[in-house]
């Protein structure tokens, strides 16, 4: 798992129960859960580390955890969750099966415009996690055709911070499912209450932070299809008989109280489709 | 739970929106007298933005009332179906009633039809449609199942009645056991924005609103793909009482179907949203009396 990032982390935890209940009484469970920074190297030195162990299963959170086990390419029988879009990327192999996720961005795009006029809408992301960068360009394939200028904020360590503060005032952000940015939100965030910009998010932990809005899939439901793809593989299937899933139902989390030290009031429409709302 | 005061519940918002929505019945309403002592008292169902809704009609009450020489006051009802228990208890004297609660009210309360607005396209109807993202990989009843549904509320024709007789005439008997899950979104754009955002495979609602939303944004026409289409019903109709007496009906007709004709009425109907009014008769409602037989539902269990 890509260090402490929440929304991973309840995947996990979701994972332990939903495993742990699957798993045959008097059978031994262990499990080994390492939490790298989300570089590629660090990821890369953790999936070998488990290939040494000879595991019987890895389970990877995030598509750079993911691909970090893929490049590998042992024998070790994989299985992922919490990877933006699967179907959109080569994330296959013999021994590969998994639960992804999927949010439209659109939906997001319009809930921001819908809070205010956007000119510029900035896209903070990291170029070192896959799904990430995807994420991003599918934003800038919605803002040419919606005629929105579009920044995109590479972030790979948190000197690149300091980058927000070039961006535009009168703006809006997307903060981009990314370990890396998460890892660095508690210091993001302020700077975008500064901006008076409004941020939305598909990791919802993220509105604890002040960001304004999440559109996310609960990423419980995840680690629970996961556990069950796993207690399947431990239980003799092989993972290419075990059809990979994308979950895309998905939860709005509006954030009433970040809104007001912005200066934006929620429309009431958008209210009444929120699952959660924080006052 | 996110922080410790947030407010975990399907809509939260509509908490917020139910409160409004009771106050404001509140203050509008009035013991019952003679219907021109007192005025009228007119209901409306719920769109998905009540305060342009409110915007909407406040000219056309307003309208009435000068031209008819006492008050014609209005309600918005908490959802669609509360109409039919407010005209069960006798608190309303009319209502703008979108297709089901009028042919319910009509069959079952006797309430009488009277003029139907014809929107800025020309049309005085609408259809319902059955629509999915089209990245869910749905094309067919077939593919439906095990998914979610979203349904607009159960007095409604396009967001429930139609889609109920699609299903059972593709041979779903029991939507329970056929989606993993069914809810009512409570407005028709709602349903629509929980499609587009994933919270729901498949939803229902009128084409007006559809079409509406496409025009404010046009990248949901390519998020979204069209399964099935009802065939044309009334989209809103101004039902009376019975019991108002029929030269008071007819003064009303007159008066709505006269409004193109002055520049004060045109005024009215723009912010309306409508060109002009036509009249309504009880054979416009017959195709949702077939639709409900279709459905297996029996109109008047409604409550």
């Amino acid at each position: 798992m890509p260090d402490n990032t929440p929304y991973y982390s309840t995947m996990h935890r979701a994972f332990v129960r939903e495993l742990k209940r699957l798993t045959p009484p008097g059978q031994r469970l262990k499990i080994i859960l390492q939490r790298p920074f989300p570089d590629p190297i660090a990821l890369s030195n953790t999936a070998r580390k488990l290939i040494a162990a000879d595991v019987n299963l890895i389970v990877a959170y995030g598509s750079s955890a993911t691909l970090a086990v893929i490049q590998e390419r042992t024998d070790i029988p994989l299985v992922y969750a919490g990877f933006y879009n699967p179907e959109a990327t080569a994330v296959q192999g013999r021994n590969v099966t998994g639960c992804g996720f999927k949010v439209p961005l659109t939906s997001i795009l319009r809930y921001l415009r819908s809070l205010k006029q956007i000119s510029t809408l900035s896209v903070v992301y990291s170029s070192l996690e896959e799904d990430s960068v995807r994420q991003a360009n599918e934003f800038q394939r919605l803002t040419i055709e919606q005629h929105i200028r579009l920044t995109k904020i590479n972030i790979k360590s948190r000197r690149d911070i300091e980058k927000l503060k070039s961006t535009t005032d009168d703006g809006a952000f997307f903060i981009t499912g990314s370990a890396i940015v998460s890892s660095f939100i508690g210091d993001i965030i302020p700077m975008l209450q500064e901006k008076m910009a409004p941020s939305a998010s598909i990791f919802p932990d993220q509105t604890a932070d002040g960001v304004t809005l999440a559109l996310y899939q609960p990423p419980a439901e995840q680690g629970k299809e996961a556990a069950k793809m796993a207690a399947k593989i431990l239980l003799g299937t092989p993972p290419k008989n075990i059809a990979p899933e994308v979950l895309r139902d998905t939860e709005l989390v509006v954030n009433l109280r970040a809104a007001k030290k912005i200066g934006i009031n929620f429309p009431i429409h958008l209210i009444v489709e929120a699952t959660t709302v924080i006052r | 739970m996110i922080v410790c005061c947030a407010t975990k519940f399907r809509s939260a918002g509509r908490l917020f929106l139910l409160v409004f929505l009771c106050l404001t019945a509140v203050t509008v309403q009035a013991p019952r007298v003679s219907a021109k002592a007192r005025g009228l008292l007119i209901g409306i169902e719920p769109e998905h933005n009540i305060f342009d809704q409110i915007e909407r009609y406040r000219d056309l009450a307003g309208y009435l009332s000068d031209q008819l020489g006492f008050k014609v006051r209005l309600t918005i009802m908490s959802r669609y179906g509360e109409v039919i228990k407010r005209f069960k208890s006798r608190q309303l004297d009319g209502a703008f009633l979108s297709s089901f609660t009028a042919a319910l009210g009509i069959k079952e309360f006797q309430l009488e039809p009277v003029a139907s607005p014809v929107n800025l396209e020309g049309k005085s109807t609408s259809r319902g449609y059955i629509f999915v993202r089209r990245d869910s990989g749905i094309k067919t009843v077939k593919d439906m199942r095990g998914k979610s549904f979203v349904f607009v509320d159960p007095a409604t024709t396009e967001g429930y009645l139609f889609p109920m007789a699609f299903l059972r005439r593709h041979g779903v008997k029991d939507r329970h056991s056929f989606f993993s899950r069914c809810w009512f979104s409570g407005s028709h754009a709602s349903a629509l924005f929980a499609v587009l955002d994933g919270r729901a495979d498949i939803g229902a609602a009128k084409d007006t609103v559809f079409n509406k939303q496409i025009a404010s944004d046009p990248s949901i026409k390519s998020e979204l793909r069209i399964i099935a289409q009802s065939p044309p019903v009334p989209e809103v109709t101004l039902c009376l009482r019975d019991d108002i007496p029929a030269s008071l009906r007819q003064r009303i007709l007159s008066v709505l179907l006269n409004m193109k004709n002055t520049a004060r009425g045109r005024q009215v109907l723009k912010k309306f949203a409508a060109l002009r009014f036509i009249k309504a008769n009880n054979s416009d409602f017959a195709p949702i009396s077939n639709m409900a037989k279709e459905a297996g539902i029996t109109m008047s269990d409604y409550k």
